[in-house]
């Protein structure tokens, strides 16, 4: 038995002999040489334009507006530069290499104007904007590039840049700061529509996401909410996707030096953005929205109300905040550590928020009497910061209610619409 | 037969090699040296060569938690920061303990992050330490060498890590885990620092267990003067919180006069003197 075993073992090697491996592949390199070749080529193509590309990158267009950026490669030093919209000059100097890990990519690998929106103090905490800065290739073409973000799976498309493309990028950055709610401005801001379509279009612009919010009554009655990216350009801004008002695509818009206001030609119709005193239309029932909130703290102040603000901390250096209970008629000022070593809050009871029409409300306080300690009321006194905030919030024309979020209400001061806060749950 | 069995059993096998010999080409692995810039080029000679310390500044996603949003240093900041740590650290910690204390303890790859790194409580944590090996350093972008409270905070951490490092490789007395065992807590970021302060703990973060009470005690220790370490403690309300922390000092100048040979005294005064002097440094 073991003989046979053992002629088996004998035979079976003698048959186990070398045969020729060398099959034909369907590519004519090894993986790892076609590996890189690619990086050669999409290498080779990004480090050759010799002004850098441009792009104008959306890190996610479903909450954000786009940020231009211009990136310019230096092969010799494996440094690259970055310009962008996001600054009126400069420019930013880092580095970058191009990787295999899961697939071929394009890594900047040191901090540079990019960053800025994946930065986690930046945009949403902790997230920052989505942005990326590890890439995997997609799409080559002679003068344009698709990268996709390698963790939330966004374009950056980039096509050649000229020279003056960065000193364009200024002029976006203008266009960023003339688009801000301008100091001492009404909060109203409206497209104002001509020609066959004569309607106000609610314009808000927020710099912090690059969005405008707008509001219109589409046909008769039907009111229409949108909010949609904004990326800048050289003459003025272009909205991501356009805005339809009855069936009119409305989307560029122009500066006007002379008038100081953007204004749209699109469609056949023509518009205008104008401040306003008022709101263009009444929202029905958003003041009894914020009114069944129950408490809202005080997120922000309209550059009119800041001086105030500022003035409060320089007497109450602990000051964290305002809080608005809507339902237990309390206006509190918030300190941590508390700013008598007792009391974390202080302030007024008996501000009875009431509805005055479908849009508006005003702080009742013929009752007003002192609420949980004292020393808010000896800062009132004296401190001209808390004066004035105490009297925009008790002026009897009361507020403007407008909604900016599910959770976030801009309440806006009917007699001076240049005064407003934006309040959330 | 078995022997002619065997014999052809030998045969067959050395007989069964391949003839053909395939030429294998040019590697196709890249083993060029990386080009070196001048921060890879001063790190070389003052971290890797004297003390083998890799140091990655560059992004590289592996070594980082995957479930966090960071970014990379800006390549200004690495050069003043790595200085700074070279002055304000291991230079003192080399002259009090010996080049081999130091050569032996460092951490030997050192992972710089430009970003802050936010956690879901909305803690931030500013520096990690992986088993004595590998220490992470946030922040990068936000150094700025003549802002002492910052460079106090910043390398707070590192001396955090390596007194983590220094107990693991030898405990300190396990008695200093029952001077203050009733205020240990995982919630310890409930707290302020004057709050601690007043239970007999250095900072809140000392709270969250016996470990890191005694390493803060150190690196707060080691990020003071001793006169403003004494006005610390001076400062605080309770007697008995006072007392506590005198005695936890006493166990951290015997842990390191006892273990390593070192007076944490004149370490101290080293390291502030370093401060200061690194403060009026033009970068």
């Amino acid at each position: 038995m073991k003989k046979l075993l053992y002629l088996f073992i004998c035979i079976s090697l003698l048959f186990s002999a070398c045969t020729d491996d060398s099959k034909d592949s369907i590519y004519d390199q090894t993986p790892d040489e076609r590996v890189a070749e690619r990086i050669k080529q999409y290498a080779d193509a990004l480090e050759s334009a010799q002004n850098g590309w441009k792009t104008v990158y959306y890190p996610n267009d479903e909450l954000y507006g786009a940020f231009s950026y211009v990136i310019k490669f230096h092969p010799e030093t494996n440094e690259v530069t970055m310009y962008s919209d996001l600054f009126a000059e400069g420019s930013s100097t880092s580095t970058y290499r191009f990787q295999l890990q899961q697939e071929p990519s394009l890594v900047f690998d040191t901090f540079g104007q990019l960053h800025i929106l994946s930065d986690p103090a930046n945009g949403k905490k902790g997230e920052g904007y989505q942005g990326e800065f590890e890439f995997f290739f997609r799409e080559l073409s002679d003068d344009r590039i698709v990268l996709e973000g390698k963790i939330h799976g966004k374009e950056l498309v980039l096509t050649k840049a000229d020279a003056n493309t960065p000193e364009q990028l200024k002029s976006n950055y203008t266009n960023s700061q003339l688009l801000q709610p301008q100091a001492g401005m009404s909060f109203f801001r409206n497209l104002v529509l001509e020609g066959d379509i004569n309607k106000k279009v609610s314009f808000q612009y927020s710099a912090s996401t690059r969005r405008v919010s707008t509001a219109h009554i589409e046909g008769e009655s039907t009111l229409t909410q949108n909010k949609i990216g904004v990326e800048f350009t050289p003459n003025g801004f272009k909205l991501h996707t356009p805005l339809v008002v009855d069936g009119r695509s409305i989307q560029s818009f122009v500066y006007d030096e002379v008038t100081s206001s953007f204004k749209v030609s699109d469609d056949g119709i023509t518009g205008e953005l104008k401040y306003d005193d008022a709101p263009p239309y009444i929202v029905e029932g958003i003041a009894d929205d914020i009114l069944s909130g129950g408490f809202y703290s005080i997120d922000s102040y309209s550059n009119t109300l800041v001086p105030y603000v500022e003035d409060v901390k320089k007497d109450v250096p602990t000051f964290k905040g305002f809080q608005l209970y809507f339902q237990r008629s309390w206006i509190l000022c918030y300190s941590n550590p508390a700013h008598d070593g007792t009391n974390k809050w202080s302030g007024f009871r008996n501000c009875v928020f009431t509805k005055s029409a479908e849009d508006k409300i005003f702080i009742d306080t013929s009752a007003l009497d002192l609420a949980f300690s004292v020393w808010f009321y000896e800062v009132w006194q004296v401190n001209n910061g808390a004066k004035g905030l105490m009297a925009f919030l008790w002026d009897t024309d009361g507020f403007y209610i407008v909604r900016e979020s599910a959770d976030e209400f801009y309440m806006v001061s009917v007699a001076d619409p240049s005064k407003y806060i934006l309040v959330g749950r | 037969m078995k022997k002619i069995l065997s014999i052809l059993f030998v045969l067959v096998i050395a007989l069964s090699s391949c003839k053909e010999e395939d030429d294998l080409g040019p590697s196709i692995i890249d083993t060029s040296a990386p080009s070196l810039n001048d921060v890879d080029t001063w790190i070389r000679s003052e971290y890797t060569e004297p003390y083998n310390i890799e140091v990655k500044y560059k992004w590289d996603d592996t070594e980082l938690e995957n479930d966090k949003i960071l970014v990379p240093p800006s390549t200004d900041n690495v050069l003043p920061f790595l200085s700074t740590m070279r002055d304000v650290w291991i230079d003192p910690y080399k002259i009090e303990g010996g080049e081999t204390f130091i050569k032996t303890y460092i951490p030997k790859l050192l992972v710089l992050v430009g970003s802050r790194n936010y956690n879901n409580d909305g803690t931030i944590t500013q520096g990690q330490a992986e088993s004595g090996k590998k220490v992470t350093m946030y922040e990068l972008n936000y150094f700025d060498r003549s802002n002492i409270p910052l460079v106090k905070r910043q390398f707070h951490v590192m001396h955090h890590e390596f007194a983590h490092i220094l107990h693991q490789t030898v405990m300190y007395p396990v008695e200093y885990t029952k001077l203050t065992p009733e205020g240990y807590t995982s919630t310890w970021y409930n707290f302020t620092d004057a709050e601690a302060n007043e239970e007999g703990f250095i900072t809140n973060y000392a709270k969250a267990d016996p470990n890191e009470d005694f390493v803060e005690m150190i690196a707060t220790m080691l990020t003071n003067s001793k006169e403003e370490f004494d006005a610390i403690i001076d400062g605080i309300a309770s007697d008995d919180a006072k007392t506590t922390l005198r005695v936890k000092e006493s166990y951290v100048v015997n842990y390191f006069s006892q273990i390593w040979n070192i007076d944490i005294y004149s370490l101290q005064k080293r390291i502030n003197d370093a401060m200061l002097a690194n403060k009026e440094t033009v970068d």
